[in-house]
């Protein structure tokens, strides 16, 4: 093709969208729309995964130990969990950093609880090992709960057992829901292509008449998709980011522990991902909605 | 010059347009097509544009291009050595006269220096200097017509298919069309022409094929339409 022929479909397609205003603003705000919504429901997932890590990197296994441990049977037991596999970190918590971490939890008000058991420190040493990500609580408890030395191991089995449900059904809930929604979008968005395609049939059917090749009917639609996917991508980029920056200030104020994706993704990644996506729908859609038209 | 040797069509739904059709039309002939509605003069247009394929028989174009045997990436470039008239006019909606003029330029990927030279000149031809900027809803049935056939002609083709090119203009207008088709025939343009129109096929006395059934009942050098209105 030469540049000149190139330039002209840049025209064509520049003209026909000018002239078919009405329905390039609906196509560019279906794919917008649709976008948006995708965008939505990806931040929420995203945004639950990240929580749920979290959650997940918290979960803890704190094994308690007898009072009466020999150093050798410490010693041999700490060394034992350190080569369990899963395991990441093990800690030593004394009986007086747990003291000290108690009165903590308990605060100014409820101080009077613990006042005087400095003397007589009821709570216990322990180790606090942390793993990999929860499934492996079990296996790690497994390997161990026959040490001499260990009193009790506290895992919160149940604890983590809804973790891992929750964060599974999360996990196939979210999976089925974005296929459909990718389902349901490129459906909305192949029908208003199609749309702009059907009305303008016989024009196509005219041009295939003069002697036009498929490729030179093709180019001015597929850039017209182009197009309208770009600007649509760009739209939906804009809207989710204010969106999402407003909903991430309100949250990030409230609860300061919780980390949520920065809207800086939206921007980047996201804005990316939908350009791109907003591109590769637009074009594709056109030529298969062309595909019967050509026929002539 | 075209040639039809023994093009039978039935369609899917076992109508049969045409029996065993063998013509011959010279470089430089005017031809009128006429003959009862479905009679298979429509069937003969489609196929010189390659839109409908004989179930039987070929047609050879200019003694070299047997349309039958094109392949489909052919057949753009086959059809650019053919204007056509329809009698809806089939103009681009979405473009000015100038544009739907230069469109069939552009087809061809003609220079754009060129494409500036010869679409006023064809405009002029057909008498809508004047109006290069407005669109076909703009423009009378007539006006639309003359800019479908300053297309038609536009990139010189040996033959000019008209299928009923009058069939929706009064008869005044209709005799400017004529003038301009004869123009373009006396400049050497083989010109086919389906048509209802008594007055019009009366009044030019060229040949004259009447068809029926499918089948040429009539060819007359200096014809009459011969049929009741």
């Amino acid at each position: 093709m030469k540049i000149n022929t190139f330039k002209l479909f840049v025209g064509d397609a520049g003209k026909n969208l000018k002239r078919n205003r009405t329905i390039t603003t609906a196509s560019i705000a279906t794919v917008a729309a649709t976008l948006f919504i995708v965008g939505v429901f990806l931040l929420t997932i995203l945004d639950i995964q990240q929580l749920m890590r979290e959650v997940e990197s918290k979960v803890e296994i704190k094994v308690i130990l007898k009072d009466d441990i020999s150093n050798s049977q410490q010693n041999d037991l700490e060394s034992a969990l350190k080569a369990t596999p899963g395991v990441v970190n093990v800690s030593y918590e004394t009986k007086e950093q747990a003291l000290v971490n108690l009165r903590n939890q308990l605060g100014e008000k409820n101080k009077a609880l613990v006042e005087g058991l400095d003397k007589d420190n009821p709570m216990p040493n322990s180790y606090i090992v942390k793993v990999q990500n929860p499934q492996q609580v079990v296996s790690v408890v497994e390997s161990i709960k026959n040490d001499p030395g260990i009193d009790t191991i506290k895992d919160g089995r149940e604890f983590v057992d809804k973790i891992i449900s929750i964060s599974n059904t999360i996990k196939y809930v979210g999976i089925a829901m974005f296929v459909i929604l990718i389902g349901v979008s490129l459906f909305l968005i192949g029908n208003t292509i199609k749309l702009t395609v059907y009305a303008r049939r016989r024009e196509i059917g005219i041009m295939k008449f003069i002697g036009a090749t498929n490729w030179f009917i093709r180019w001015p639609f597929i850039l017209e998709g182009a197009f309208i996917g770009i600007l649509g991508g760009i739209i939906s980029t804009v809207v989710l980011y204010f969106v999402y920056n407003f909903i991430y200030a309100k949250t990030t104020a409230g609860l300061l522990l919780v980390e949520l994706i920065s809207p800086s993704y939206v921007l980047s990644t996201m804005g990316l991902e939908f350009l791109f996506g907003g591109i590769f729908i637009g074009v594709l859609g056109s030529i298969i909605a062309m595909r019967k038209f050509l026929i002539v | 010059m075209i040639e039809f040797n023994n093009v039978s069509k039935i369609y899917n739904n076992n109508v049969t347009a045409l029996k065993k059709v063998d013509l011959r039309i010279e470089r430089g002939e005017f031809v009128f097509l006429v003959g009862p509605s479905g009679a298979g003069k429509s069937t003969m247009m489609k196929m010189l544009l390659k839109e409908v394929e004989p179930t039987e028989g070929n047609i050879i174009i200019n003694n070299n291009i047997e349309i039958t045997k094109l392949k489909k990436s052919e057949v753009p470039f086959y059809r650019r050595k053919i204007g056509v008239v329809f009698q809806d006019f089939r103009l681009i909606p979405t473009m000015n006269v100038l544009e739907n003029v230069a469109f069939a330029m552009r087809v061809i990927e003609a220079p754009l220096k060129d494409i500036r030279k010869r679409v006023p000149i064809m405009l002029s031809l057909v008498g809508l200097s004047t109006k290069y900027k407005s669109f076909p809803h703009e423009l009378s049935g007539g006006e639309q017509q003359r800019v479908a056939l300053a297309r038609a002609i536009v990139n010189n083709p040996s033959i000019v298919i008209a299928d009923e090119p009058t069939g929706n203009l009064d008869p005044e207008t209709a005799m400017g069309i004529m003038e301009i088709l004869n123009d373009i025939n006396s400049a050497g343009t083989t010109v086919v022409m389906a048509t209802h129109a008594r007055e019009i096929v009366d009044a030019m006395k060229k040949r004259v094929i009447a068809i029926e059934k499918g089948e040429i009942v009539r060819d007359e050098k200096r014809g009459l339409y011969g049929y009741e209105d």
